[in-house]
């Protein structure tokens, strides 16, 4: 798979906010398209990351196993409509 | 290197109070001549975790102090704001007070609240961050008779993980003792797709929210405040919901200082790249920060800033003596309140989570009684081996079990 990563995220040994909060904060930054490398060694974010990801219209490019952590790629999805945009549209 | 070592500090919240305090006994080891100066612009000491009872109406003035009266007899304290750190000569530059060269440099600048950061905000959304935002809360609070109070979240990160599930479980308390909790609505929206961020207690945690009748909105990250007539109240989230308001209780966007910014040392929202276990900060030489002003993917909390001081103090005397560095473990421990009357009790570091302990008196009796000893042993240093001796350690209970 080939994408280019614009953001890296090391929130191993990361209990207190955590990872997923560390990404969420990152993404907010991130331009639409641009890549985040996040690396978690809890094991909560095989299910929260994902979650999230799709709930917030990301891409989840990939999850790599290392050695006793993951690294989840994400790519950063069109952000959803706000009503009020949708509203003035029509 | 001048013969005289120069120490400055910049802030005196917990952070800089103890580390300063750290610091100035630590150097005596070195046999050095040397001065600590803490500079502050208002030296005005606000115990943070006293904002959920003054948002139910306890008195501000008990939780704001004068912190040079907590500094050892020696330190220097200087009332001024920073405008720059000239990095490159070594001088910390003030408003009015002149220029303060250095040889080791400690930022304890913590997080400013950015409410400016928000295009939405406006005066009728309530805070308890601050104490005039506690104090404007209590008053909304008591003239709340009926209807859907939201704690939500502005911006990540925030100070203190637990305090706007901690306030929706006090919101409950309060209004069941006002007698009105049948026509009131409590939602909590978290960021994550659980209640809070730590999983062992967060498992606790969803038990008391769902016994409190506390309705939960998970992956649930604001976007927007809509508040007129003609849009409504509510507020909508990054991933696409909306819940409605009536109360909207909101933790505000934190930063870190501009001129921290300003100064090329840090970038972005102004939390300062920092060696999350020697405290250095990364790409300066003798600069450690601690608190919340860093960007260690920890709590930002009193409770890590007290656990970093004594690293940053040895530090410093560690390096002058050109010794191995000390190294922060990630420990953190806070009281979790689930009503007036309980608490949980959470202690952790960066290998291991806290364990999934109940919320009982015993803890809220004891937070009752940590302000006390915050303010006259903690932060000034006095005792600090008796009270290292009764610290609660982190226990690998995990292996154990």
């Amino acid at each position: 798979m080939s994408y280019e990563i614009t953001h890296t995220i090391d929130a191993r040994e990361s209990y207190c906010p955590g990872p997923l909060m560390e990404l969420v904060k990152t993404i907010k930054q991130m331009e639409t398209g641009d890549v985040v490398s996040l690396l978690s060694s809890d094991e909560g974010s095989v299910v929260d990351i994902p979650a999230w990801a799709e709930k917030a219209n990301h891409k989840m490019l990939e999850i790599k196993e290392d050695d006793g952590f993951r690294r989840f790629i994400i790519e950063k999805g069109e952000k959803k409509e706000r009503r009020r945009r949708r509203r003035s549209e029509e | 290197m001048s013969e005289e070592i120069k120490i400055v500090v910049i802030g005196a919240g917990t952070g800089g109070n103890m580390a300063a305090n750290h610091a100035f006994k630590d150097m005596k080891k070195t046999k050095k001549s040397y001065t600590v100066t803490i500079i502050d612009p208002t030296f005005e000491h606000v115990y943070q975790p006293g904002f959920l009872f003054t948002s139910f109406g306890a008195k501000t003035k008990t939780i704001i102090k004068d912190s040079r009266k907590m500094l050892k007899k020696g330190i220097n304290a200087v009332m001024d704001k920073v405008t720059i750190v000239d990095t490159e000569n070594k001088l910390v530059k003030t408003d009015k007070s002149g220029d303060f060269p250095y040889d080791y440099l400690v930022l304890a600048t913590g997080a400013r609240m950015a409410t400016e950061t928000a295009e939405w905000w406006n005066e009728d959304i309530h805070e308890f961050y601050s104490p005039k935002g506690a104090e404007k809360l209590w008053a909304a609070l008591q003239k709340f008779e009926e209807g859907k109070v939201v704690v939500s979240i502005a911006d990540l990160p925030y100070k203190c993980p637990p305090a706007p599930v901690e306030m929706s479980m006090l919101l409950d308390d309060y209004f069941k003792k006002r007698g009105i909790r049948d026509k009131v609505d409590i939602i909590y929206t978290s960021p994550l797709n659980r209640p809070f961020s730590i999983e062992t207690t967060s498992s606790r945690v969803e038990g008391y929210l769902e016994d409190k009748n506390i309705d939960v909105r998970l992956l649930f990250n604001t976007d927007y405040v809509y508040a007129d007539e003609e849009e409504g109240y509510a507020v909508e989230s990054m991933e696409g919901e909306e819940v409605e308001y009536d109360l909207l209780i909101m933790v505000p966007p934190h930063r870190g200082q501009q001129f921290i910014i300003d100064s090329g040392i840090a970038k972005g929202q102004g939390w300062i790249p920092t060696n999350k276990e020697t405290l250095e900060v990364n790409g300066q030489e003798n600069m450690f920060a601690l608190g919340d002003c860093t960007d260690i993917p920890t709590s930002k909390a009193g409770s890590t800033a007290h656990y970093q001081s004594p690293v940053v103090g040895k530090n410093i005397a560690n390096k002058v003596m050109g010794k191995e560095l000390a190294l922060y473990d990630g420990h953190v421990q806070c009281f979790f309140l689930t009503e007036f009357g309980k608490s949980m009790f959470i202690n952790f570091n960066y290998k291991i989570p806290p364990p999934p302990t109940p919320t009982r008196k015993f803890w809220w009796l004891f937070k009752l009684a940590f302000k006390p000893l915050y303010y006259k042993f903690l932060v000034p240093g006095h005792f600090h081996k008796t009270i290292e001796f009764f610290n609660i350690k982190v226990k690998d209970w995990q292996n154990k079990a």
